[in-house]
């Protein structure tokens, strides 16, 4: 924490982000259709746990916004400048089909932080696996008997066969599949190999897997795909893009950036002295990796951390804004702008949701170069 | 140089074609028709689906465009299938085959049923039982069909014209139906050679015949070649203008470290930076070409369509319309200059802290020329990278621009593809641009490594 707010730009992107995330976590309070705290003939209620609008209280706590995003009215027109007159009040105007744009800038910051940090929890977890990989394993640590490498090719198609023709649901498919693949991977050609190694008739067919040079070539083909288009390609293709979805997508296409700079961290950790004295004292390699190479590689990855959760949020309102990410009636930062290109005067759709797409973009992306610049001076 | 170059060409050759691989797979999973495309054009819409005439056609189109060929050059299916399952085109068909396949197995029994099936419909169709023809659309499944077939008996009990093709139908079921039972079922390896759908498309596409649109039937070709005109002169120019700027910036930056130039310059690229390139773009919309805040605020012209002459080049189209490019190649510019001026800055800065430059200032320069003859040259090689990488980034980052400001570019024309469900074009514009994306980073390589003898690439 100190490390991030030593400056006063650090102490005012922390302030943006502690906003954001209490307006995220307190979004029901902030703005809701409801009184939070009504008392009525019967005694003290929750408006918002009974869904009841329709008796009369005695007297009611209401929320500072009085809709919620998707609160949709016949008597709430379309493309309301802000107003202070109207009773609830419009502080921030109406969106295209009168829904209030408080409300989802409000409600928007919980899809904001929640599709930011999502993607990049799992893009971390594709990088690290990747990077260690080729990192720290590298091209000549693992050893395969080739012969069994061929069979546990042959046992992926069979499983990809069985699993196609299953009638399982796609989701379920692709899930079983990659635990599938990891590990028949770690049992036929890790341990089995192992434990066959000295026989007679495998010992020729032992080769060094190169690991690293199997994930760089992963990197080059994926620095090839430009990732913007074959995102949109991709939710084109999934009929209604969840949010999960739209998280692994982005995943997916983001994780080489991680694995590259785990696998320079582990490169130049590998051959430090405590590792081989780890490795010479017989501690295994999950072991090492996790209790001595991560946590030191474990530092610039914040950096990368907090670069990449303001580019899934940049990339995820860009696909709202394009009207192709999330579906139509989850009101997030993009859409709502995306609303003001249908009528360029409403310049409140423009304004507002993008002061806070900025705003949360502006605190990452100077956490980021703040951890950047402190590793850089422990160097 | 020349077989690291001649090395890293051919390493694009299975690269493409992975890629290839991938979009074909992508095509086949989006599930969209190429036939019922054509067939559109020619003036059959889906709508008379139910019509025989519609599936006559539809399989005559089929066998045109090679849709009853085999997916690729060999398929693992379950040992239950028959070998020409594939020749089966027309997608309803296709569909009730395999979820028959599924179920009772016996394809020697499937077909005969399938084709009284048909019959049926047809004789459904040709003495227009209406009530009939809506109860089989959707019933796929044979226990369906037992269900509804209460239903279809009354039916058929009225008009006596059904009842031959009927009974045979129900005979055929019954036969279907009768089989014993088996679950499991183990994967057959068919090999069928060339003669298949991938080994066709991939060969059109290496002659550079991306085939027709699904919209309106237009060569993709044409189509791509238009837009990829637009995107790659406004994006050289935009990145031309922000060389032209953020060279400058960086050497001045630089030449006053820490000096209120730099500070000053740095702290608004660095907040340019965090702005995203379609927020900038609105704002600038709202707020610059209407009179809503007063007529001094009007300065550019509205959003609207471009004039796209067929005469001219897409010089003459993009001068003529010069003041419509103007905001989105600010945009443009502006998105690549908090990139480039930042790194430009930092790499003079670094070649700036280098021992020669401290030799330089020792040996009498004045600081000034230190820089421009000593400083200069070297930092300008990191920058030529930063160039290079930034042209696939200004493509992608001109995808949101072109389609706020209706460029037709191929951002634009992914979009449109993309909500019009083109799946032809789109994957087209994927191998396209991945294409050109490894093709300019192998010429900064190759340029690079020109420029710079001290730089080995590695060649595994």
């Amino acid at each position: 924490m100190s490390v991030v707010a030593d400056s006063l730009s650090g102490i005012a992107s922390v302030a943006i982000l502690c906003i954001f995330c209490a307006m995220a976590l307190f979004a029901d309070i902030i703005a809701n259709d409801h009184a939070l705290v009504a008392k009525t003939s019967d005694g003290i209620i929750l408006p918002t746990r009974s869904n009841q609008d329709t008796q009369l209280y005695l007297w009611s706590i209401e929320p500072i916004i009085r809709y919620k995003p998707s609160t949709l009215g016949l008597s709430h027109t379309p493309y309301l400048p802000p107003d202070m007159s109207g009773q609830p009040k419009h502080y921030m105007g109406t969106d295209h089909i009168g829904r209030d744009v408080a409300a989802g800038v409000v409600h928007g910051s919980r899809w904001a932080l929640l599709i930011g940090i999502g993607a990049i929890l799992i893009t971390v977890v594709i990088g690290l696996f990747f990077g260690i990989l080729s990192g720290y394993y590298g091209d000549s640590s693992i050893r395969v008997s080739w012969i069994l490498l061929t069979a546990w090719c042959f046992l992926q198609i069979i499983i990809v066969f069985y699993l196609t023709y299953s009638g399982l649901t796609s989701t379920t498919c692709l899930l079983l599949g990659c635990i599938a693949f990891i590990f028949t991977f770690w049992v036929i050609c890790i341990k089995m190999t192992r434990v066959l190694a000295l026989r007679e008739w495998l010992v020729f067919s032992i080769v060094l897997l190169p690991l690293d040079l199997i994930v760089q070539r992963l990197h080059e083909l994926w620095k090839a795909i430009p990732a913007l288009f074959i995102l949109l390609s991709i939710l084109a293709l999934i009929a209604r893009p969840s949010v999960w979805s739209l998280i692994f997508t982005i995943a997916f296409l983001s994780w080489p950036s991680i694995s590259r700079l785990v696998r320079a961290e582990l490169l130049r950790i590998r051959e430090m002295n405590y590792i081989k004295a780890a490795s010479i004292g017989g501690i295994s390699h999950l072991n090492i990796i996790l209790k001595y190479a991560l946590p030191n590689a474990i530092a610039p990855l914040f950096v990368l951390v907090s670069f990449g959760i303001s580019g899934a949020i940049i990339v995820e309102s860009t696909l709202s804004f394009l009207g192709i990410g999330l579906s139509a009636d989850q009101v997030t930062w993009g859409s709502l702008m995306g609303a003001a290109r249908n009528n360029y005067r409403a310049w409140w759709l423009a304004v507002f949701p993008g002061v806070c797409i900025f705003l949360l973009v502006f605190a990452f992306n100077t956490i980021g170069e703040n951890l950047r610049e402190h590793y850089g001076r422990m160097m | 140089m020349l077989r690291y170059t001649i090395i890293r060409l051919l390493l694009i050759v299975p690269t493409i074609f992975i890629i290839c691989m991938i979009s074909f797979l992508l095509f086949q999973l989006s599930g969209s028709d190429t036939v019922d495309g054509l067939l559109s054009f020619r003036g059959l819409r889906s709508s008379d689906e139910l019509s025989i005439d519609y599936e006559k056609e539809y399989r005559k189109a089929a066998v045109e465009v090679g849709a009853d060929l085999p997916l690729f050059y060999f398929s693992l299916v379950p040992h239950y299938y028959p070998d020409t399952l594939y020749r089966i085109s027309y997608p309803s068909d296709a569909v009730l085959a395999k979820a028959l396949l599924r179920e009772y197995r016996e394809w020697h029994e499937i077909q005969p049923y399938m084709l009284a099936l048909k019959g049926f419909y047809r004789a459904v169709s040709k003495h227009k039982v209406n009530k009939l023809n809506d109860a089989y659309v959707g019933s796929i499944k044979a226990s369906e069909l037992t269900a509804i077939n209460v239903d279809v008996a009354a039916v058929v009990r009225q008009t006596p014209e059904l009842s031959s093709s009927f009974i045979l139908m129900l005979d055929r079921q019954r036969a279907m139906t009768s089989g014993s039972q088996q679950n499991w079922f183990y994967p057959r390896l068919r090999y069928h050679g060339f003669k298949n759908q991938f080994h066709h498309w991939i060969s059109r596409f290496t002659s550079g015949d991306l085939g027709r649109s699904l919209i309106d039937g237009r060569p993709i070709t044409n189509k791509i070649f238009k837009a990829l005109n637009w995107s790659v002169t406004l994006g050289l120019i935009a990145i031309l203008l922000s060389t032209l700027i953020s060279l400058p910036f960086g050497f001045y930056a630089a030449y006053f470290h820490q000096g209120l130039f730099d500070r000053f310059g740095f702290l608004l690229l660095y907040v340019i930076f965090s702005i995203p390139v379609f927020w900038m773009a609105t704002m600038l919309i709202v707020f610059f070409t209407s009179d809503d805040f007063g007529k001094w605020m009007n300065i550019f012209p509205n959003v609207g369509t471009f004039y796209t002459g067929r005469s001219q080049g897409v010089l003459g189209q993009i001068w003529s319309n010069f003041e419509k490019l103007i905001l989105p190649l600010f945009c443009l510019v502006i998105h690549s200059l908090a990139y480039m001026g930042r790194q430009m800055r930092s790499s003079v800065l670094n070649e700036k802290n280098k021992a020669y430059y401290k030799t330089a200032i020792a040996k009498g320069l004045s600081q000034f020329e230190a820089m421009r003859r000593h400083v200069l040259p070297n930092s300008l090689l990191p920058i030529l990278t930063i160039i290079i990488a930034s042209i696939p980034a200004a493509i992608a980052g001109a995808l949101v621009i072109e389609v706020i400001f209706n460029i037709p570019g191929m951002g634009r024309l992914l979009f449109t593809s993309i909500y019009a469900d083109d799946w032809n074009t789109i994957l087209a514009i994927l191998v396209i641009i991945s294409l050109s994306t490894m093709l300019i980073y192998l010429i900064g390589d190759v340029l690079y490594q020109k420029l710079d003898p001290r730089i080995k690439f590695e060649t595994r």
